[in-house]
């Protein structure tokens, strides 16, 4: 009996642009899609000074709009829905930490970059209690190397 | 020429590519991005990703291609992938660019294949030599990579495989290699439990790490393991009560606070664990009820972490075995969830009561007028929860009005699966109380 708890994790634009999308479950290609498809249609229908969840087929939709992305997760019934809004509210704060006042562009052109910090705070759907630090560093440690090329290519050589 | 200056004049031509090969990685996918922005068709996005994936596929077999390109095309692979384009002719490759790439290239690779692959793709097997390769590479950062993918996606049947390299790093001097390892055995625990059962004492290991971050992902472990067998750790209730009231008292370094709250993701796995270690046993309860009246006291702030804190301390002061004041105070607690304007809050109340209401139906009936107002709550999500609850607190006397408020609810309902599961719990209640042929008539048109 294995207790998944977060299902999957989805960004999207207003328009229902997927900009981001994580799988803690393994879920063939035709699910995935109307899944996608499923929560785009839900989370923009919902009218305003409404609670932020959702019921689903089996699951709750925890979901969160900054700006003009919105910020969808599917968790098991019984589990914390407030607990979940503010697991997204983390990863937003850490993506504003790292981008440096993040828009939805930074999200669209570097969306590699939002899942390298996804992987380090959020592993298997559970979050990781860790130190900002900790994050910062991780992912900007991989980054640094290709900063010390450039710092090394842009000063003089001698 | 010193050797230095001529050891770095050799050395310009190399980085200078990689600058422009770094302009060139974003240009392309910029320019793939603008391109679908303008179009204005679905037929005309599905006639430019044809084209654009073609390109890829030319790219990607081309003996020409360096692993600085190959990193570009994985990464505009990915982003095919999430519109829903099928672009399964990479798959290979990111696997040859994490075992093949420099660091940078490594981590797209790896990416890329823990957003591809999944459980049981028979491209997996590959993935093990590169992952055994970096886990024992000196660069730390090839490390963690490779434990981050093995946590994510594995093949079971090679776990043995790369095992003892793994079970070694539990003992890395680095906080952050431990933490990775702690979570790879984790997930092998999850898909192949008997592979790890023998290296339970080293979880414990990690329970006592003086990394807050790695004794925390050690937790997911133990909640696990309790939630199959709760017998066996309930010798560890005292460190886990003792590790709790350290959260709870501030002995964290700061850097762990989110929102003024000490590690709240912490504190909350720990009420999870005691709430099961608690379950119908009074002795082990009552090592725990000074921890919880103290948690319930301090989670007192105005932020919706306190709030979702709280609400795992009344789950977990229900859960035990029951102590009078805490009772109270956590019934305190739902009655300010439910009566508060924040609708989240009262969402966590309905929801509160609905879990309370086994152990006592009077808190319920505490809330009637509130209950019954969000019956006819504008938001769906609050009228469906109300109903959830409703149906936990149904006796012979509100049954009739009960089954009418979810008829109504059914007829004004569209989606399929909550119609079948409230249906279901209409026939579940008409069968309970048979007196009513009005409703079993309704029951019956539902269906």
């Amino acid at each position: 009996m294995v207790f998944q708890q977060m299902h999957f994790l989805l960004l999207f634009s207003r328009q229902g642009k997927l900009r981001l999308q994580k799988w803690f479950l393994p879920l063939p290609e035709r699910e995935r899609k109307k899944i996608v498809k499923d929560m785009t249609t839900m989370v923009l229908a919902r009218k305003p000074r409404t609670c932020n969840f959702l019921h689903w087929r089996d699951l709750k939709i925890v979901y969160k709009r900054y700006a003009s992305l919105y910020f969808c997760c599917g968790l098991e019934n019984q589990d914390n829905e407030l607990l979940a809004l503010e697991i997204l509210h983390r990863y937003v704060e850490l993506l504003d930490k790292y981008f440096g006042n993040v828009c939805e562009l930074d999200i669209i052109f570097n969306f590699e970059k939002a899942y390298f910090i996804l992987d380090e705070f959020l592993m298997g759907g559970e979050i990781q209690e860790t130190s900002k630090q900790s994050i910062a560093k991780s992912v900007e440690a991989s980054d640094m190397l290709q900063e010390t090329m450039e710092e090394y290519m842009s000063k003089p050589a001698f | 020429m010193s050797d230095v200056v001529e050891k770095t004049l050799t050395a310009l031509p190399g980085l200078f590519d990689s600058q422009t090969g770094a302009a060139k990685i974003t240009n392309r996918l910029k320019q793939l991005i603008k391109s679908i922005t303008e179009l204005t068709s679905k037929h005309e996005e599905e006639n430019l990703m044809k084209q654009e994936l073609s390109a890829m596929k030319e790219q990607v077999s081309s003996p020409n291609t360096t692993m600085k390109q190959m990193r570009e095309v994985m990464v505009r692979a990915m982003y095919c992938e999430m519109l829903g384009y099928d672009a399964s002719f990479t798959y290979i490759h990111a696997i040859k660019l994490a075992q093949q790439g420099s660091v940078l290239e490594k981590r797209v690779g790896y990416l890329a294949v823990s957003l591809f692959l999944s459980e049981g793709h028979e491209l997996l097997l590959l993935l093990v030599n590169t992952v055994l390769k970096d886990l024992q590479s000196t660069n730390l950062i090839e490390a963690c990579m490779a434990l981050t993918v093995v946590a994510q996606v594995f093949p079971k049947d090679m776990i043995p495989a790369v095992l003892p390299l793994v079970e070694d790093k539990l003992s890395h001097p680095k906080e952050i290699i431990r933490r990775k390892a702690v979570l790879a055995l984790y997930k092998f625990y999850l898909i192949a439990p008997n592979q790890v059962q023998h290296i339970h004492a080293k979880f414990r290991k990690a329970l006592c790490d003086k990394d807050p971050g790695v004794m925390t992902s050690s937790l997911h472990i133990y909640l696990q393991l309790i939630r199959e067998s709760p017998d066996g750790y309930k010798d560890l209730t005292g460190s886990f009560v003792a590790i709790l009231k350290q959260v709870v008292g501030g002995k964290l370094p700061m850097d762990f606070n989110y929102h003024n709250v000490p590690a709240p993701w912490l504190q909350i796995q720990l009420l999870r664990i005691l709430s099961l270690l608690g379950r119908e046993d009074q002795s082990t309860s009552e090592l725990m009820y000074e921890v919880l009246d103290e948690s319930l006291r301090r989670a007192e702030m105005n932020h919706n972490i306190t709030y979702a804190i709280l609400y795992e301390c009344v789950k977990a002061v229900y859960t035990i075995h029951p102590k009078a004041e805490l009772l109270e105070k956590a019934a305190r607690c739902i009655g300010n969830f439910v009566l508060s304007p924040k609708i989240n809050l009262k969402y966590l109340g309905l929801k509160a009561l609905t879990y309370v209401v086994q152990h006592d139906a009077k808190l319920a009936l505490q809330h009637q007028m509130t209950i019954i107002e969000c019956l006819d709550h504008s938001d769906f999500t609050i009228k469906r929860e109300t109903l959830e609850l409703l149906f936990r607190i149904t006796n012979a006397q509100n049954v009739t009005v009960i089954v009418e408020k979810m008829l109504d609810f059914l007829r004004g309902c569209n989606d399929e699966h909550t119609v079948i599961h409230l249906v279901g719990k209409v026939a579940e209640l008409a069968e309970k109380y048979p007196f009513h042929s009005l409703t079993v008539t309704n029951v019956t048109r539902m269906r």
